[in-house]
């Protein structure tokens, strides 16, 4: 795979806005990223960061109506995703654009074979007959290392790596420009996890694929992507390359997020937790979403929300602790 | 994603308000239950005071809605009915739903040999026809509404511990009953304070839409003389009564009947709503 | 000092359709007072039924426990409600071990309730004492379970189980369901509660980096049997048996360059029913030689750390063998 810089997508200022009855829910707020050609972006977050929340607008499948997007463009090979119409999402939903699921049954059909179903997809988008896409599914059962013998069984058969395989097979079958991969490992045991996040980093180099990654793992990132978007409270707070948030964290939050793992490596004595919790999404505060369980807030914190601010070239972090200036 | 929190039954009430057809349903519940609980206050006469004079007389001042063949008023009649109907609903549901909620638990706690006993036995029971087991009650302890209420109460008895059984199956094996288990809670403690509370949420659904088959239930042994005796007022037996007489005075089977219909229609509208109420995912 | 537990033995068989299947087999091992065992494997290998069969939540199939010095194996309806006081379990899930119905004070001191032996005012005041404990604030006692986020409702289930002063307690993967940062307050929290009643621990996970934080020995576990079982510093420092090299080499760990070996394993899990005598991680294990499919001792390599390979010593290369103890 050889370096391409073509920005494949590109989310400009995404806001994103759930309303219930009687409430309104933050979910995105100005999430700006891009994505180049053949490149793994993690999205690190807590629960409720907004993460998934991401991915499902750049598909197009927020539930509606409660979901809205308020603000922002997504921008995919040039066109602006959120523009088009629902006939032409779905050419790209699938074709170009593929996503896997935390729970791999919600992709799959029980009652239907698993080879049928990867068959089924590849018909969806390309023009071939049958047997073709039976020999081509057959083809991306044996990429994901599964043998071909197991085309005509069920889902039920299968344990929960190999169903993620299936999954990962049925996304990768259309040969799809970008890969949103929903905490694609979560579900399964550490030696499974290793086995499929080898699979997936195999398979998206060799057919140039980009993926965005969604996790909770640093350490899932850390073997993974290229780059990291540490997402929360709906913003991006910290945004560069593996090396520049591994080696290099600025955000508290971040730093936090590193302190409370437990490491391999080194024994500590205790694990340094971040103090509190995520603030509520319909109620967002109006500076620093993170100022209260940051252990070196200042006083601007709490009134201003910090702006974007690059230090070096390719890492930017919103806190006033980076950006003296912006004060 | 977090929304406001307003509690089960908060929740549950917020959304039964938005299903228009449910608010209706549950108006005209309470109105009847109203009519029942104060018909001596209501209805201008006695259910059986009798005026030979005025038989089948039409409406008029005194008798709103006329009088049948011994002349006694019509209206007084439906809404005393109301309550014997209402007594035959409700008690038969009540009574089924215990014998349900209590076997069913037993059932699907212990599971095991004493799950197949009791199940087998509760397949015997609904393998009988209702009216079969109504005659035999009624032939056994005498034709009254209460032995019409025990027989019905017996025939809804198994479906009743088949959706509790089912539903204590699915919360019998949460960690939280793992939980009592370890602070050396007994069986008893657990079913009631642990189990029965997160397994009894669709059971209210069922029960209500339950009063409205068995006040059909009710109505139907009463009509064939199984029921609520003369000179009792109740409405399956009105309709028996009037049936006689259809020809010349088919308001003694229309009233009766509306009532019967509408009452019913009532419970059922709401039990949908209810349904639809408490569990948001159904619908959408 | 005599250990505050012995396991010996033990054996836990399910009956399926399909044959025994053994969930927990032949598993022995001792704890002392205040430590804390970790006991790691992946899902299906039996690590809950372990636990629960240690507290009687589950009847066992064969082999003896001894509970500070008494042998619990069969205890009578007495004996079992007074080991209840003394061994409890803090569970995986904050969402299915916490009673919807129930709010946070009567969740916590329903313990206190069943034991009739408390006035009310003492099961408040204990309650809250409890609240307190575990870092739930006083304005929480009316607030029901959904009300709440993970990390308190875990402190809730942390605070049921220490009701009663209990000695000794099953953590049955109580942090797996949390995100790092309320992770890392749990972790902390039950670490300061063992140091404050000198609390003895049998902490079952899959995550091998935060069992190594917690534990003071480790229990590596491989459908229903103990593969390798050391203390935690020597277990990370040397690791001898092939499954827990490769369930090593598999957590990701969070640095750029990290780079690893990752030992290979082929396949997945095989099934715990019927299973064979021999080797039960064979059939996936990069180094299966004729002599795996024998039956397989829990051996003391060096001191204290037991495998269960009879390939151990060639693979690791280790000469000397452990003296001085038998």
């Amino acid at each position: 795979m050889e370096n391409n810089n073509t920005v494949l997508l590109e989310v400009k200022d995404l806001k994103v806005e759930f309303h219930t009855d009687d409430v309104t829910v933050h979910a995105v707020n100005g999430v700006t990223l891009a994505l180049k050609e053949g490149e793994t972006l993690g999205l690190v977050g807590e629960t409720g960061a907004g993460k998934t929340t991401i991915a499902r607008t750049i598909l197009g499948i927020l539930p509606k109506p409660q979901g809205n997007v308020t603000q922002g463009e997504i921008f995919f090979e040039g066109a602006d995703m959120l523009r088009l119409s629902e006939k032409e999402m779905k050419k790209i939903r699938g074709d170009k654009i593929a996503m896997i699921f935390q729970d791999p049954m919600t992709a799959l059909n029980p009652i239907e074979r698993v080879g049928d179903q990867i068959a089924e997809a590849i018909r969806l988008h390309n023009r071939i007959s049958h047997a073709e896409a039976i020999c081509r599914s057959m083809e991306m059962l044996e990429m994901v290392g599964i043998p071909r013998e197991r085309y005509l069984e069920f889902p039920h058969q299968f344990s929960g790596g190999m169903k993620q395989r299936v999954v990962i097979a049925m996304a990768l079958a259309c040969n799809p420009k970008l890969l949103l991969a929903d905490e694609p490992t979560t579900a399964l045991d550490v030696t499974i996890q290793a086995q499929v996040l080898a699979l997936m980093r195999d398979l998206t180099h060799r057919l140039g694929t980009s993926v965005l990654l969604i996790t909770h793992d640093l350490g899932v990132v850390a073997s993974t992507c290229q780059s990291v978007a540490v997402v929360y409270a709906g913003e991006i707070v910290e945004y560069g390359t593996v090396r520049h948030i591994f080696n290099n964290p600025l955000h508290p939050y971040t730093k936090g997020l590193f302190d409370s793992l437990p490491n391999l490596d080194e024994s500590k004595k205790r694990l340094k937790p971040i103090k509190g919790m995520m603030p509520d999404p319909t109620n967002l505060p109006e500076g620093c979403t993170f100022c209260e369980r940051c252990d070196y807030a200042m006083e601007i914190c709490a009134r201003k929300k910090p702006a974007e601010y690059e230090p070096e070239e390719g890492h930017t972090v919103r806190c006033f602790l980076a950006d003296k200036e912006g004060i | 994603m977090k929304t406001k929190k307003r509690g089960r039954f908060g929740e549950t009430w917020y959304r039964l308000k938005k299903n228009k057809a449910a608010v209706i349903g549950l108006v005209i519940v309470v109105i009847v239950l109203l009519v029942a609980i104060f018909a001596p206050l209501l209805a201008p006469y006695s259910y059986d005071t009798q005026d030979l004079v005025n038989a089948y007389a039409g409406p008029s001042k005194e008798h709103l809605l006329g009088t049948d063949k011994f002349g006694r008023d019509n209206l007084s009649r439906l809404i005393w009915g109301s309550r014997n109907s209402l007594i035959m609903g409700l008690g038969c549901v009540a009574l089924g739903t215990l014998f349900g909620i209590t076997i069913g638990s037993i059932a699907g706690y212990f599971g095991g040999r004493i799950d197949i006993i009791i199940m087998r036995i509760m397949d015997i029971f609904s393998c009988v026809p209702m009216l079969l087991m109504c005659v035999v009650i009624a032939a056994i302890l005498g034709p009254s509404i209460q032995n019409a209420i025990i027989a019905i109460a017996i025939s809804t008895t198994p479906s009743c511990a088949r959706l509790i059984r089912a539903n204590i199956l699915t919360v019998r094996d949460k960690e939280f009953v793992e939980a009592a288990k370890a602070i050396d809670a007994k069986s008893p403690h657990i079913i009631i304070r642990h189990i029965l509370p997160n397994a009894i949420a669709p059971t209210i659904v069922a029960t209500t839409m339950n009063i409205g088959n068995s006040i059909i239930a009710g109505a139907t042994l009463s009509f064939i003389g199984l029921g609520a005796q003369a000179p009792l007022a109740e409405w399956g037996a009105m309709l028996s009564e009037g049936r006689n007489y259809m020809r010349q005075h088919m308001e003694l089977v229309l009233y009766p009947g509306i009532c019967i219909m509408i009452t019913v229609l009532a419970f059922n509208l709401l039990g949908d709503g209810l349904r639809d109420a408490l569990d948001p995912r159904l619908k959408n | 000092m005599a250990p505050l537990l012995e396991v010996q033995n033990l054996k836990k068989y399910f009956k399926t359709n399909r044959g025994m299947l053994h969930a927990v087999d032949d598993v022995s091992f001792t704890l002392d007072a205040g430590k804390t065992l970790g006991v790691v494997g992946e899902s299906g290998c039996g690590k809950s039924t372990l636990g629960r069969t240690i507290l009687h939540l589950i009847d066992s199939t064969d082999g003896k426990i001894l509970f500070d010095g008494r042998d619990i194996s069969n205890p009578t309806r007495r004996e079992l409600s007074r080991l209840r006081q003394d061994m409890q379990i803090i569970f995986q899930d904050p969402y299915s071990s916490l009673n919807p119905r129930m709010s946070v004070s009567e969740t916590i001191m329903e313990p206190l309730k069943l034991r009739k032996k408390f006035s009310n005012q003492e099961i408040a005041e204990r309650t809250k004492a409890l609240m307190d404990t575990v870092g739930l604030a006083e304005r929480f006692w009316n607030t029901y379970p959904h009300e709440l986020d993970g990390g308190r409702r875990q402190r809730i289930g942390i605070a049921r189980a220490l009701a009663l002063g209990p000695k000794f307690i099953v953590c049955d993967e109580p942090v797996s369901a949390l995100d790092v940062s309320i992770q890392a307050q749990i972790l902390n929290l039950m670490l300061d509660l063992q140091e404050q009643r000198n609390l003895t621990y049998i902490f079952i996970t899959h995550d091998l980096s935060v069992v190594k934080y917690i534990s003071d020995e480790i229990m590596v576990m491989y459908l229903g049997q103990v593969v390798e079982k050391a203390p935690s510093h020597e277990l990370f420092r040397s690791t001898l048996h092939p499954y827990s090299k490769a369930l090593l080499s598999a957590i990701p760990i969070p640095k750029v360059d990290a780079q690893r070996e990752l030992i290979p394993m082929k396949g997945e899990v095989t099934s715990p029913i019927n299973p064979k005598p021999g080797c039960r991680f064979s059939a996936r294990c990069p180094y299966v030689q004729d002599k795996c499919h024998e039956p397989q001792v829990l051996e003391e390599i060096m001191p204290n750390h037991f495998v269960s390979c009879c390939r151990c010593r060639e693979i690791n290369e280790i000469t000397e063998s452990v003296k001085g103890r038998n």
